[in-house]
């Protein structure tokens, strides 16, 4: 019998560089330069040499006067460190117009909707393709575009700014910990930057520890003391409070960054099995070591269930793990081990507290409402022991969690439903099929709705296929113009038409195929090409909440049964009160 | 208590209550001998205003009018609330003449059409759920065509091999018409699990015959016959859910248009005859 099977050799890591173009020379010279000539290669294991990850995960960029190497508010996953040549960082916010995001007036969308009264006769009619009226420009340089601004003396003039010096990091802070640049990098002369990718990134901080310490340092001194002041436990604490608990402070990561491929494989397996396979952060029975909290990305809550694990929640970011264990220590001396386990569904940044600082800072100064809170958490303890198969399936777990069953609330993690905050969720005992929601969606949007009646479902309840707003919004990292953008006032996840060029990185990137790409047409109905590969030319379409009309949502609005709204899930508490209307 | 039902009582009770006032205006007509027919004509044909409003509103969802479920509530009690004010307009007697005998029954036809909706809009969507897989009603065809493309290969490839020709046999018997053709109006209206019941019925009294091979495929064809009829369910259900709705709409325009031309007539002859 023939064998029917092809030798190859096993995919790696560094298959597909950041710059193939990179030279060992070029290499050889940043290894020259700081902090790179301060690292000790010797530290670095043989499978992931310090000269391969230069080689493999970075790249020289080159700006000219007024690039946009760095815009606030894009998501990013790579950090830059200047080479030579000078870039400012912009301490105040630019205006919106000026980096390509202008903000709709109210009467602005009240002409929108008078446009809507006559509806063009073909899906996806374009009145123009490039943005005439942005004072960003874009010049394309080979496959990359780069972004640049003009009028760069006016805006330093009137904006204030702060010089990066070479050897200096930027936008290490979003491409670690996933979240929005929180200032603008403009290039004042020509430079020379490397590029390092947050997979490279992470590799140099942990086998260079003197590039951890003084990254993790960055963050505590720009972003920690600010996420925790809007953490409900902290928010009392005065500065000087703040900052001994922004000095103890631990930080620690778990999964994968890029959840959302090994999430669609791990589809196929059983729960069980995809219960072990997350990194455990904190493990059921075990001493609680400080208090968790959630940083960046979701954890899985469970206790121990015959064989497996069962889910009791799930935990976002800034919400706390081990305090009613801590706090019954605290309150009664005595020892209390984790009643849950919490594990990294994808990918989780977490901090840790020390249990001191938690007893001296948090405890004492608790409100009493709080304190009776907690007093009654840990009461319950001994009614309802952890391991109960009925209550716990019957029952709800915490207060957040109202009625949602474990098999709900597996199914929601499962799917990485919980990352949404606008999921569209159809009540199937109430939908009448009557497709009024998708009719007013495509009414609403270029006669081509932007989502699909069909999704997974669940316990009566269908998640449809519609943009759901992520709280970690992947589909926003790589975008190589910014159209893909969080709308500040509404939170929503918005394509500006005019900047997307149609590559297709945030529809592939998008892990509940929510985007998709669609070719335009003029008000004749003709399809537009690009002159010169003559192929239709393609926009991301995506559910963007109706942003641009009055009144919210129309689907939610245009649907007579109540049957679809869209619901939160990073609060489980919204779905379970839902359901149970 | 669950909001839905607080919203209907709510409702009820508003509804009741101006139907109250409505009746008490009426007898305090009666007893002052005040012609009502004009005040109730205008009342009635401006329900029916309201109502056909609804489906403006829909046409228009991308102006903020307020969501259409508190328009669907809105429609419903006004719809009920009618027919108290036709009987009190129509002075609870059988209609006389060819334009009010059309008039009539359109109401009737609209208001029945309306109740038939309700029921249908309360609890066919529970029973599509409960079918074994959710299909968009575009994508249903489609889908009705794969299962029955399957069943013939399943048959034809079966064929091909000497002695297996038992399920070929039932194939083109029973089960050619079953998954090639459409089900019929019948089946439409009162959709049942008969035809299904009966086929695998009768599939399993002649599994006997079956050679091993024919045996696996027997069991492949289950599930085919069971998908067919889920798909033809969910297509029934679906055209009802979507059927009443083009006749409901339909007989409300056909009433606005014939009440609008009894209205003028009424008020033209307003007077008496001349």
């Amino acid at each position: 019998m023939l064998r029917k099977e092809v030798q190859v050799e096993r995919p790696s890591r560094w298959d597909v560089p950041l710059d193939d173009q990179l030279t060992s020379a070029l290499v050889d010279r940043m290894l020259q330069i700081p902090p790179f000539s301060r690292m000790d290669a010797d530290r670095f294991p043989a499978s992931c040499p310090l000269r391969g990850i230069l080689q493999n995960d970075t790249r020289i960029v080159s700006c000219k006067p007024g690039d946009l190497i760095v815009r606030e508010g894009d998501y990013g996953n790579s950090a830059f460190m200047l080479i030579t040549g000078t870039v400012v960082v912009t301490l105040d916010p630019l205006p919106a117009e000026l980096i390509g995001r202008p903000k709709q007036q109210r009467w602005r969308k009240f002409i929108k909707l008078l446009r809507h009264l006559r509806r063009p006769r073909f899906a996806e009619v374009r009145q123009a393709i490039h943005d005439a009226t942005t004072r960003l420009g874009q010049r394309h340089n080979g496959a990359q575009t780069q972004l640049f601004l003009q009028d760069v003396p006016g805006i330093l003039n009137r904006h204030r700014t702060l010089q990066i010096r070479p050897g200096e990091f930027f936008g290490e802070i979003a491409a670690l910990a996933r979240t929005q640049r929180t200032a603008s990098v403009i290039a004042t002369h020509p430079a020379q930057l490397l590029e390092i990718r947050w997979q490279g990134l992470r590799d140099l901080m942990k086998y260079a520890p003197k590039l951890r310490q003084h990254i993790e340092e960055l963050y505590r001194q720009n972003s920690l003391s600010t996420h925790l002041r809007q953490t409900p436990l902290f928010a009392q604490l005065d500065k000087a409070q703040l900052k001994r608990v922004c000095e103890a402070t631990q930080f620690e990561t778990f999964g994968n960054f890029e959840w959302n491929q090994p999430y669609q494989k791990l589809q196929q397996a059983s729960i069980n099995e995809r219960i072990a396979a997350e990194p455990m952060i904190a493990e059921e029975g075990n001493t609680p070591n400080g208090l968790i909290l959630i940083r960046n990305g979701f954890a899985r809550r469970s206790e121990a269930c015959g064989v497996s694990h069962r889910t009791v929640s799930y935990l976002g970011k800034g919400q706390a793990f081990g305090l009613e264990e801590l706090y019954h220590q605290w309150k009664t001396g005595e020892a209390a081990s984790l009643r849950h386990s919490l594990r990294a569904v994808g990918y989780v940044d977490v901090l840790r507290i020390p249990t001191d600082l938690v007893e001296q800072l948090v405890f004492q100064r608790m409100p009493a409402a709080e304190r009776t809170k907690l007093e009654k958490a840990t009461e319950n303890w001994q009614r309802a022991p952890a391991n109960n198969i009925a209550t716990s399936v019957a029952k709800p777990h915490q207060a957040s969690c109202a009625e949602l069953p474990t098999s709900m609330l597996e199914f929601i993690v499962d799917q990485r439903l919980m990352n949404g905050t606008q999921t569209m969720v159809i009540h199937l005992d109430r939908c009448t099929r009557c497709d009024d929601c998708v009719r007013a969606c495509s009414d609403a949007h270029d006669n081509n709705p932007r989502f699909v009646r069909d999704g997974v479902v669940f316990n009566r309840q269908m998640f449809a296929s519609a943009c759901m707003h992520c709280t970690d919004p992947v589909c926003m990292i790589g975008c190589p113009t910014g159209a893909i953008a969080r709308d500040e006032s509404s939170g929503a996840i918005v394509i500006q038409d005019l900047t997307c060029i149609g590559c297709s990185t945030c529809a592939n990137s998008c892990p509940y195929q929510a985007i998709r790409m669609v070719p335009i047409r003029d008000g004749k109905g003709q399809l537009i090409v690009d002159e010169q590969v003559q192929s239709p030319l393609l926009k991301a379409t995506k559910c963007d909440l109706c942003n641009d009309l009055l009144g919210g949502p129309v689907c939610q609005r245009a649907c007579p049964h109540d049957a679809l709204a869209r619901i939160d899930l990073t609060k489980p508490d919204e779905l379970a009160q839902w359901i149970a209307r | 208590m669950s909001s839905f039902r607080i919203r209907r009582y709510r409702n009820s009770l508003g509804t009741a209550t101006l139907l109250l006032c409505f009746v008490a205006y009426l007898s305090w007509c009666q007893q002052h001998l005040i012609d009502t027919r004009l005040d109730t004509g205008y009342l009635l044909y401006g329900c029916v205003i309201v109502l056909l409003a609804f489906h403006w509103r829909k046409r228009l969802s991308f102006l903020p009018l307020g969501k259409a479920s508190t328009w669907m509530q809105f429609h419903i009690y006004t719809g009920l609330a009618a027919l108290p004010i036709y009987l009190a307009h129509a002075g609870f007697q059988l209609p006389q003449g060819r334009l009010e005998l059309v008039l009539s029954s359109l109401f009737t036809l609209t208001f029945v059409s309306g109740i038939v909706g309700l029921y249908v809009t309360r609890t066919y969507p529970q029973r599509l759920t409960n079918a074994s897989q959710q299909v968009l009603f575009d994508q249903i065809p489609a889908a009705q065509h794969l299962v029955a493309q399957q069943a013939r290969q399943l048959v034809l490839q079966l064929v091909q091999e000497p002695g297996t020709t038992t399920l070929a046999r039932f194939y083109q018997e029973r089960l050619h018409t079953y998954f090639e053709q459409p089900r019929g109006w019948r089946f439409t209206l009162r959709p049942g699990i008969q035809t299904r019941r009966a086929l695998m019925s009768q599939l399993t009294s002649i599994q006997r015959y079956f050679s091993a091979r024919e045996q696996v495929a027997g069991d492949q064809m289950f599930q085919l016959i069971r998908q067919k009829d889920d798909l033809d369910y969910q297509q029934a259900l679906q055209t009802i859910l979507r059927g009443w709705l083009y006749l409901h709409i339909s007989l409300s325009y056909s009433l606005f248009v014939v009440g609008a031309v009894h209205g003028a007539l009424a008020l033209n002859f307003a007077g008496g005859a001349q």
